[in-house]
């Protein structure tokens, strides 16, 4: 596995290429944009979750792809800002919605600082796991006990908000204009990822992921930057989670379970975890997926587990991953070393 | 100690030699292969499966019983072998994430794959006529199966600590677990030592299938009720030790049995606590293995 | 600038295609009629059973010449028993031109949807979800419930149960923590010692688990410690079973005469065998061959066609929910000659229509079924499958039903005891 390499392949694009993947994603942008007058609203709401799960990939791979800790209860950290969201709203506590949306997301950033104190330090790979396991069942369970939250049943009949900026009002009560705030509020938080990523910390992140050991030496304080880490992916995703609860207008423990937990893993690993952009690809190949096999219920989980095993075995770099692959063997310059 | 109390830690104990039953595959193939397979609750229950379709629903004496699930076991073995060439095999020297991930997506085509033969109907297995009456102990009502189960997880644990301290195979084990290519140079066929801890620890999980498919109802997510806690048992046990995971299945067992008959209205929640503080108070695990850290 | 002109009249051209074929497929061809039931997931066991009755209610219509003069089609979504999956299911439909809806099958999944139709001006059936707030709080008029509520479902249960065994003086329930478990032991308890001929039981404190527990020892000492005899278990599928397993070993049999089940069934009589409790009560939705199903014209028919489009010769009783719901949206469609979402909303509301267990109609203030509902008695029986449905009682459910509070939460202290 030389993802190191990978990612310096991907580092040294040359300026044409940049400019060309510049104006895909404008182009991308715009049509994501321009989505409810060309799609039906089905097909809209399935666009809107894709940006919510490419979201909630992104904060994943921030943790796997770029620091090198694996967290299989991120789910916990999404529903931490889900069910504020929906809290807020539907028992209205006076706070204008951006505000909320910072809360929630300082929420789970709050609670990946309490983990991260505690626990990173001594623990990583598979103690990490299951202890994120562990934290977010217990979550489950705790929000199962709580009448304000609905128990079994979930946060439902949850408002769409508005957005009052003094001078004028933003009503996102329709399906529509949320969607719309939506696609501004995920290019804003994808840039923002991306900043983080191509930024200093970004590289110390990656230091640390190539060889702890090493980063230590050169005096990174491994622990420190791990926390912080930790703690961008675990506000992000919680703020994946606060856009969702408006969009679905109901909350519920599905959203707190193990088998959401692994859907951020899952779209990461399709897309290619060694490319910032993986995790989006991912969930939009998944969603894709999903929406044509929706008339076959029932495979979802041989198709979800084949899928999983066939990728880590045979392109464990993911979609991007084989396509650079493909690329590179057509332009001739021969494989990886 | 009140009724309530006894009751509590037998309840407790058997709870946890059923986790054990579970959790003994998973910690040792994790001891030897430094993998941990999340997988390993989807084979019980395709043990359990195996059992009820080779069994029926009433084993007639607790010798076919145990025959069947010994059936269980080896056809579980078989499918161990299977997914050790197809896919374990791939992932020996890889980072450790790419098998926890290839493993998980195992066990979500494993489910799918029940569903698709023995469909999403329950089944109820009774336990053999031996075992299937009760007795009353000190005004607590227990049942004689649930006393075999006790026995069956104290003879695994005997039987395990004896092969793997005692005999000359868990000396090979254990050199394999400790230094792989050590154990190579000095003429062990790691290789295949390495595929027959995987095929026993397989084994491990089809046998726990047919001793425990009495247990509760049989359906396609048996496995991940029971895999949850054997995971924390080997994570709590420390990873790859069978002595520690012994002690941490007791330990979950009546830490959960105390907390449905103290704190019913919270159920179930006080063993993700014990988990949080085990692992923050021992970050290792009860008893560290060597070479897990 | 080019770009956004040609961007232009491509969305113009594609909303204009999309209409157009919305717009042709509504005035000709089938009637389009969705179906969300869940069918993976820890609810799949009922929902399949649900789809098949609704797909056997379509059969049925077609073979006698279809609707309005038009076929009906099924548009069967998976709604995987969660709830943000059934709202996902909904708007796709919405999207496709659908605006009749049967789901629901479970209350998670009506939770989901019930607030949705309005926006989505859809006409929904909930199929099977008895959770209180679907006809209360979240009322609206675009959705019937065509299944009793739990609060009459239960009341009727512990009711049935006493005046079937009146020698029995002292119940408990088991439920599973949560809205569901309480209000249906409560509600059990209160029925219990409001219908008991001559001197009032003793109802004891419910003793709570959780759904999908798969050990229930402790419960099943405190139930085997307490001083009762009869017993009310709020917990279903796949953890009931396991619940009668651990609790038959023990002899929890031989404690407990009567025992009323949350609406298992055949599903734990299948399981169970000849290792079914002997007086075992459940919330029954039809039994083919059982009186008074069994002489019921339009019961006769759905095991025929049942029989003739599965090829199974023993369909579980939900099969029975999901056809009764589908009767519903089809007889509405009959009755206001069209497939428009306000037409058809005011026709149901005045239907009445023939099931398996007699006619039935919806409340009009809250759009509650009212119906007759059926309790079965089962037990171990000698021949495949050895399980027998001994008996079946049946209570109107306009004896049992609340006040009609559309908009308000039930309240049960509210009510006169």
């Amino acid at each position: 596995m030389s993802e190191a390499s990978l990612a310096a392949a991907e580092g040294r694009r040359s300026g044409t290429e940049t400019r060309l993947g510049l104006l895909c994603l404008a182009v991308l942008v715009v049509l994501l944009f321009l989505a409810p007058g060309l799609v039906n609203p089905g097909i809209l709401f399935v666009i809107g979750m894709t940006l919510i799960q490419a979201v909630f990939a992104l904060s994943w791979n921030l943790l796997f792809g770029f620091t090198g800790l694996a967290s299989f209860g991120h789910a916990g950290f999404f529903a931490i800002g889900a069910y504020f969201t929906g809290a807020a709203l539907r028992y209205d506590f006076h706070l204008p919605f951006l505000a909320v949306l910072a809360v929630a997301g300082l929420l789970g950033a709050l609670v990946a600082l309490a983990i991260g104190v505690v626990a990173l330090k001594r623990l990583t790979g598979i103690f990490l796991a299951v202890l994120t396991v562990a934290l977010t069942e217990a979550m489950a369970k705790i929000i199962g006990f709580s009448p304000a939250l609905g128990e079994q049943d979930g946060l439902g009949n949850i408002p769409r908000p508005v957005i009052d900026l003094g001078l004028f009002r933003i009503d996102l009560t329709h399906g529509d204009d949320y969607y719309r705030f939506l696609v501004v509020a995920t290019v804003l938080i994808v840039a923002a990822l991306w900043w983080v990523v191509h930024s200093r910390l970004g590289r110390t992140f990656r230091a640390i992921r190539e060889d702890a050991d090493r980063a230590r030496f050169v005096g990174i304080d491994v622990a420190r930057y791990r926390v912080i880490s930790f703690m961008i992916s675990g506000g992000t995703a919680a703020l994946a989670g606060a856009l969702s609860a408006p969009l679905t207008r109901i909350v519920t423990l599905d959203q707190v379970n193990w088998l959401a937990s692994t859907q951020p893993i899952l779209n990461s690993l399709l897309g290619g975890f060694t490319s910032f952009w993986g995790p989006i690809v991912g969930s939009a190949a998944f969603s894709t997926i999903n929406y044509f096999t929706r008339g076959f219920p029932g495979l979802s989980e041989i198709m979800v587990g084949g899928i999983l095993v066939v990728v880590i075995l045979v392109a464990p770099t993911g979609i991007l991953g084989l396509l650079g692959k493909l690329r590179r063997r057509a332009l001739g310059k021969g494989g990886r070393k | 100690m009140s009724s309530q109390a006894v009751f509590v830690l037998f309840n407790g104990m058997a709870q946890g030699m059923a986790f054990f039953l579970v959790a003994a595959g998973l910690t040792w193939v994790f001891g030897i292969l430094k993998i941990l397979n999340l997988a390993h609750g989807a084979f019980f229950m395709l043990g359990a499966y195996i059992a009820y379709s080779v069994g029926g629903a009433w084993p007639a004496s607790i010798w076919t019983f145990l025959a069947v699930a010994l059936v269980a076991a080896a056809a579980v073995g078989v499918l161990g072998y299977l997914t050790d060439v197809l896919v374990l095999r791939r992932l020996r020297n890889v980072d450790y994430h790419y098998a926890l991930i290839a493993t998980f997506g195992l066990m979500l085509f494993c489910e799918g794959v029940a569903k698709a033969i023995w469909g999403t109907d329950y089944f109820a297995v009774m336990p053999p006529p031996e075992v299937d009456r009760a007795i009353v102990v000190g005004g607590s009502y227990i049942s004689v199966y649930t006393l075999f189960v006790i026995g069956t997880g104290l003879a695994l644990y005997a039987a395990l600590e004896i092969v793997m301290h005692r005999t000359w195979a868990g000396k090979i084990m254990r050199a394999v677990s400790n230094d792989p290519w050590m154990a190579g140079t000095v003429g062990i066929n790691v290789p295949l030592v390495l595929m027959l801890s995987v095929v026993a620890s397989f084994v491990l999980a089809g046998f726990a299938g047919g001793v425990l498919v009495p247990n509760q109802a049989l359906s396609p997510h048996v496995g991940a009720s029971f895999v949850l806690y054997a995971f924390m048992a080997v994570v709590i046990g420390g990873l790859g030790s069978i002595r520690g995971t012994f002690l941490a299945c007791i330990l979950l067992g009546i830490v959960e049995s105390a907390n449905a008959t103290f704190m019913a209205q919270y159920g179930g929640i006080a063993i993700y606590i014990l988990l949080a503080v085990a692992l923050v108070w021992k970050p290792n695990g009860l008893f560290p293995a060597q070479g897990t850290t | 600038m080019k770009r956004r002109t040609v961007l232009k009249s491509f969305a113009g051209a594609a909303a204009l295609l999309g209409m157009n074929a919305t717009y042709l497929r509504a005035q000709s061809g089938p009637i389009r009629v969705g179906a969300a039931f869940a069918l993976s997931g820890v609810g799949a066991p009922v929902g399949k059973q649900m789809l098949a009755g609704t797909e056997v209610a379509a059969m049925q219509i077609n073979k006698a010449g279809g609707l309005l003069g038009r076929e009906v089609e099924l548009v069967i979504r998976d709604d995987k028993y969660n709830s943000s999956e059934s709202v996902a299911v909904a708007r796709e439909l919405a999207g496709d031109g659908i605006n009749l809806l049967l789901g629901g099958s479970q209350t998670v999944t009506a939770l989901g949807l019930a607030p949705l139709a309005p926006e989505l001006n859809m006409a929904v059936i909930i199929v099977a979800a008895a959770g209180m707030p679907v006809t209360h709080e979240l009322f609206n008029p675009n959705i019937f419930r065509a299944t009793a509520n739990n609060y009459t479902q239960y009341s009727s249960l512990g009711r049935v149960l006493i005046e079937q065994n009146p020698d029995v003086r002292t119940w408990v329930s088991l439920a599973p923590d949560g809205d569901f478990g309480r209000d249906s032991a409560l509600f059990f308890g209160k029925a219990v010692e409001k219908y008991a001929p001559g001197e009032k039981p003793t109802v004891l404190d419910t003793i709570y688990t959780q759904a999908t527990a798969t050990d229930f020892r402790t419960q099943i000492n405190q139930l085997m410690s307490s001083d009762a005899e009869g017993l009310y278990i709020g917990i279903a599928a796949s953890a009931q079973i396991s619940f009668f397993q651990q609790a038959r070993s023990v002899g929890l049999y031989d404690k407990f005469k009567a025992i009323g089940e949350v609406g298992n069934g055949d599903i734990t009589g299948k399981a169970m065998g000849r290792n079914t409790h002997p007086n075992l009560w459940s919330v029954c939705h039809w039994i083919h061959n059982a009186e008074p199903f069994a002489s019921n014209p339009v019961s006769k028919q759905l095991f025929e066609d049942y029989v003739t489009l599965k090829g199974d010769e023993m369909p579980s009783a939900q099969v029975a929910a999901g056809h009764r719901a589908a009767m519903a949206i089809f007889e509405g469609i009959r009755a206001a000659g069209s497939t428009e979402t306000e037409a058809v909303l005011a026709a149901i509301e005045d239907v009445e229509f023939e099931t398996v267990g007699g006619p039935v109609s919806f409340r009009k203030e809250d759009h509650q079924l009212v119906n007759t509902n059926y309790y079965s008695q089962m037990g171990p029986s000698r021949e495949d499958p050895f399980f027998a449905f001994n008996k079946v009682v049946s209570i109107d459910a306009a004896e049992m039903i609340e006040p009609a509070t559309p908009g308000k939460p039930f309240d049960i202290s509210e009510l006169p005891q």
